[in-house]
């Protein structure tokens, strides 16, 4: 999974919109391990990977994003 | 026994929520709006309905209005559909201005809304404002609106905020004393499309069809 290369991608997004460099991201991170991904934050980064991966969400998917793994999957779902 | 003690609820539950008490709610005219409004957010139930109609607890607003909420001057408000300035407890909406509240707005409770101040050189007059909040805006609790505020469509307001300025721009976020933005984003597109403009199946302007709105505003409204 650390060679996927749509995990490797949204770690980029990640570091560039909580505007952290050095920021660990696994699977698992979520609100509560990542400073700075409030309810706020959580629209910018849900707008960038959808312009980085040309996807759509719907509503039930942005509900249902609680942790960076949960976003790799949307995407995924999304793709195929 | 566990049946007998659950047998005060069921006929509590029948007599309110039953298939009879819907039923006599639709077919009475006065309590049509009741039926219709049912499920939605700022639906009417029957206490509103018994407080403002029978008891007379503000009988002149054409919206529901809790019991411990207080309007000064309601013909000076305009109420979009399914929004209800003080349906939630402890509200103060003062219309000596203009109140504009557009569709969809949920205003919680604690809220003020003013629209005119003291002049400062001679307190006995009022200097009237107009107050306009857009559509699908959420005001949270213990806000307070200042007279000529603007808001567009899509404004969260934090608990707890003291709005002095106008935002009209709308999709943003704003909190603190005096009211600033925390969050802003009318200004992407992708971001503001994925914001839900729903509708009811029956649009009721508080106790008042929407289709028959308009003639009621000409009627009774200054706004």
């Amino acid at each position: 999974m650390q060679h996927d290369p749509i995990f490797e991608r949204i770690i980029l997004i990640c570091k560039e919109v909580f505007k952290q460099d050095d920021l660990l991201v696994t699977e698992s991170s979520d609100k509560n391990s990542i400073s700075g991904w409030d309810s706020i934050s959580n629209l910018f980064f849900i707008d960038s990977v959808e312009k980085a991966f040309q996807v759509k969400f719907d509503l039930d998917d942005i509900m249902g994003i609680q942790n960076v793994g949960d976003m790799v999957s949307a995407v995924k779902k999304h793709q195929s | 026994m566990r049946n007998i003690l659950k047998l005060p609820g069921k006929i509590y539950r029948f007599i309110f929520y039953g298939p009879v008490f819907w039923f006599t709610m639709r077919i009475i005219p006065f309590t049509r709006a009741v039926y219709y409004t049912r499920g939605n957010e700022s639906g009417i139930t029957f206490a509103n309905w018994f407080y403002q109609k029978v008891l007379g607890i503000n009988r002149s607003c054409y919206w529901p209005v809790h019991f411990t909420s207080t309007v000064r001057s309601p013909n000076n408000i305009y109420v979009g559909i399914d929004a209800a300035p003080g349906v939630s407890p402890g509200c103060y909406i003062q219309a000596v201005g203009k109140i504009y509240i557009g569709d969809y707005t949920q205003i919680a409770p604690n809220v003020g809304i003013l629209s005119s101040n003291h002049f400062m050189l001679d307190v006995r007059r009022h200097v009237p404002g107009v107050v306009r909040i857009g559509a699908y805006c959420r005001i949270g609790m213990g806000s307070i609106i200042h007279p000529g505020v603007t808001l567009g469509d899509f404004t969260t307001v934090a608990a707890g905020s003291i709005v002095t300025k106008s935002f009209p721009n709308g999709y943003c976020v704003i909190s603190g004393n005096p009211a600033s933005i925390v969050a802003d984003y009318s200004g992407i597109e992708s971001i503001k499309e994925k914001f839900i403009r729903y509708r009811n199946i029956n649009e009721y302007n508080g106790y008042i069809p929407h289709s028959k709105f308009e003639e009621f505003r000409a009627k009774r409204l200054h706004v």
